[in-house]
């Protein structure tokens, strides 16, 4: 089981994707959501893994799943949502982004490089 | 014929068979089907033909357990597909799905309930570099360790020393060809390639023919055999399914002298169609056994070796001939893999190394 | 359950056939077939075996082990013994000859948890009463088999000492009532309160130390059939210098912890998400430090009775 939100500077997944990239969360009815007061905790089919959200990765998950995003997008959304300003969120999402990936819990949809 | 082999056989060939299988029975079809690697498959059977209700709760217990272990192995290969995706972003290269990968990936029949515990892929030569780069860049990591390992991987096999993910533990073997460079047989991997089909972006299968010929030679030219009967299956699922198309059989006999592989084919068809009822046409069958050459006492001691080592024999009942036909075959699929030099090395590094205990 | 059922018995005929056809019994829900040409194992299974169910006719084998020698001449020479599953790849290693109860229990452990996917496993100790199961997952060595043998000696049934077998449909627990494994100090503990007849010879310088093997209770073995939910996840951690007391664990560590004590939890994907939030849902979890085993059972008492 692995904590999300914590990320830290691990392996990536593979090649960086510019920042035009689109995130999509592929499949997102194979993920199971599972409310633990505190945190929720998500088990992704496709990985076999469960992984522990806090409330802000999950909300950027399910933003994503409402509609794949690029960062800065999904950063405005989320700035928007907590009213709090974009530079302080940006990079917060930036991290968020980076452990999803490794996760494989979204993909990149365009690559720019 | 033993009969828990006898029996595991009829299953295999006719899965409604299962409904009239006495406890006892079971008893040897489900151990016999676990040490052949064969029990997510016979689960599958019994699903696929509603019979899982039927059965007494105990087998039903072990099949529904073996089909969660095959769901699980299934869904693993896809995950590492998507994750191979993921690590090669980018370059347009096409990479080969090779066995339990390949027959996932294409929705075959032997798909079902069959486990497999890596991913094995193929490029081009000239792509293995940029391959194995890009794996490890994303966090694959070398399994093999010791220099003789890496030097012996690379010098006389087809494939790269094997990669695993450490997170993941998931392991991936890539080739460049599909038998050693010192096998006998020699099928041109760039024809392999030139015909195989891409599924997506990324991946790729083999061709119908090709995926049979692969198997074959795996299991009766590279293999140990020992246990092979998964495999003997996955081929006798291929012939049901391609041999519905009317060619297959006459593009199949042609490719396999196109590549070679004559031989192996003729003892897939041969062991196939007598162990499981695979529907080979009789004249294909004919025309394939002209590719073996060997005088009937050689023959008949290959034919009692191999079907004494596609099916292990049961733990409280130990016969000694079934030991000595794996070792056979096991030095016999070495001696076919590398100069016989190269063998007593091998053999004796191995062996020392068990000796002193370095590695399991 | 009829007592037409036959049982396994200390008889000639049993200890011969463990050497010829092997002898094939009942553990829950599980038939094993086990078979052994070892004189003094023969004598320590069925002295600890006593009263177990054969199979009958109509019941398929789940597992086939046997306890064989290392090698022909080793057996006379120096007896050295290892399970056999007849699979490869298993991590059975040689025995010393007076050990081949261990290699038995553990060959029989490792086939448990290695092809019961049917369940999900936990790692843990688990009793009943009164139709509400109290699972309690630990490592080895923190008091889990004591506290588990001491419980099933006060009143409560005893279901297993290593294997919770959870039916992820049903959410019901399944008996595995197997001998329970007393290890050092927990022996004298336990060995004051049961009959002496009940445990086994002493098995000494094994790689866990002293161990010896506590027979089931008769209850335990006649309604091996009886599954039940559980209401409680207890955390036993035996310290005899700190202070008793009794924490309740938050949601999202309960899952965490209960996850970490599920064997094969990644083997059942979905299907074990599922049965872990149900069970979390369902069951209050405790960590419960203890100086005393006597002390324990009195808080575990009164656990159930203020948190059903």
């Amino acid at each position: 089981m692995t904590a999300v939100a914590k990320a830290d500077d691990r392996q990536q997944s593979g090649p960086s994707v510019g920042p035009l990239s689109i995130w999509t969360v592929p499949s997102p009815e194979r993920l199971l959501w599972h409310d633990l007061g505190a945190v929720a905790v998500v088990f992704n089919a496709r990985s076999g893994d469960t992984h522990v959200v806090d409330p802000l990765a999950h909300e950027a998950l399910a933003l994503l799943v409402e509609s794949p995003r690029t960062a800065s997008a999904l950063t405005a959304a989320l700035a928007d949502l907590l009213e709090a300003p974009e530079a302080e969120v940006g990079p917060k999402v930036e991290a968020i982004l980076t452990e999803f990936d490794r996760l494989g819990l979204i993909f990149p949809l365009v690559t720019v490089h | 014929m033993r009969e828990d082999a006898r029996l595991l056989l009829t299953v295999l060939k006719n899965p409604a068979r299962q409904a009239g299988l006495s406890a006892q029975a079971w008893s040897q079809v489900l151990y016999l089907a676990r040490a052949c690697g064969l029990l997510g498959r016979v689960a599958a059977d019994a699903e696929r033909y509603g019979l899982l209700d039927s059965l007494a709760a105990g087998v039903r217990d072990q099949l529904i357990g073996a089909r969660r272990v095959a769901e699980m192995s299934r869904a693993r290969l896809l995950w590492e597909m998507d994750r191979v995706r993921r690590a090669t972003l980018g370059p347009d290269i096409k990479i080969v799905l090779l066995k339990g990968a390949a027959y996932v990936a294409a929705g075959l029949p032997c798909a079902a309930g069959r486990v497999s515990s890596d991913i094995d892929v193929l490029v081009s030569r000239d792509r293995l570099q940029w391959l194995e780069a890009a794996l490890m860049a994303a966090g694959w990591q070398q399994v093999k360790s010791s220099d003789y390992d890496q030097q012996y991987y690379r010098d006389w096999m087809h494939e790269l020393p094997p990669l695993r993910h450490p997170e993941r533990n998931a392991v991936i073997d890539i080739h460049h060809t599909i038998l050693p460079p010192t096998s006998r047989y020699k099928p041109d991997p760039a024809k392999l390639l030139a015909n195989a089909r891409m599924i997506d972006e990324r991946f790729a299968v083999f061709a119908d023919t090709d995926l049979l010929l692969h198997s074959a030679s795996h299991l009766f030219a590279d293999g140990e055999l020992r246990g092979g009967l998964r495999d003997l299956v996955d081929q006798r699922d291929l012939m049901v399914e391609f041999g519905k198309s009317a060619d297959f059989w006459p593009r199949l006999k042609a490719r396999s002298e196109e590549l070679g592989l004559a031989r192996p084919l003729a003892y897939s068809l041969t062991y196939a169609h007598d162990l499981l009822a695979a529907p080979v046409p009789a004249e294909a069958l004919t025309a394939a056994r002209r590719a073996l050459p060997w005088p009937p006492p050689l023959r008949w001691v290959m034919d009692w070796c191999v079907r004494a080592a596609l099916i292990p024999p049961h733990l409280f009942d130990r016969a000694a001939g079934a030991a000595v036909a794996g070792e056979l075959l096991y030095i016999r699929s070495h001696w076919l893999r590398m100069p016989p030099l190269m063998l007593a090395r091998h053999l004796g590094v191995k062996a020392w190394r068990r000796t002193l205990g370095s590695r399991p | 359950m009829g007592r037409d059922v036959r049982d396994i018995t200390r008889s000639p005929e049993h200890f011969r056939a463990l050497r010829r056809e092997g002898l094939r019994f009942r553990v829950g829900p599980f038939v094993a077939h086990v078979r052994t040409p070892f004189t003094r194992l023969r004598h320590d299974f069925l002295e600890t075996y006593e009263g177990f169910p054969l199979a009958s006719e109509a019941e398929a084998t789940t597992f086939h082990l046997q306890v064989r020698a290392t090698a022909p001449l080793r057996r006379w020479l120096r007896p050295k013994l290892m399970a056999d599953a007849g699979f490869a790849h298993t991590p059975f290693v040689p025995l010393p000859g007076d050990l081949g109860m261990l290699a038995m229990e553990m060959g029989l452990n490792w086939l448990v948890a290695t092809s019961s996917d049917r369940f999900l496993m936990f790692h843990a100790g688990l009793v009943e009463r009164g139709g509400k199961a109290i699972l309690m997952p630990g490592a080895s060595g923190i008091g889990k088999s004591t506290l588990t043998a001491g419980l099933s000696l006060s009143g409560w049934r005893f279901f297993t000492d290593e294997f919770g077998l959870l039916d992820p449909d049903t959410l019901a627990f399944h008996p595995h009532p197997r001998p329970i494994s007393l290890k050092n100090e927990s022996i004298p503990v336990l060995a004051e309160r049961v009959m002496p007849e009940r445990l086994g010879r002493p098995l000494h310088e094994t790689p866990k130390g002293t161990i010896r093997y506590l027979k089931p209770p008769r209850d335990a073995l006649e309604r091996m059939a009886d599954t039940a939910p559980a209401s409680l996840i207890l955390y036993p951690n035996y310290n005899p210098n700190a202070k008793s007391q009794v924490i309740e664990l938050p949601k999202h560590e309960a899952f965490a912890m209960v996850r970490g004590a599920a064997v094969n939890c990644d083997r059942l994907g979905e299907t074990a998400f599922r049965a872990l939030a149900a069970l979390t849902d369902r069951c209050r979890s405790f960590r419960l430090i203890y100086r005393s085993l006597d002390q324990a059972i009195r808080m575990v008492s009164d656990l159930m009775e203020h948190a059903p």
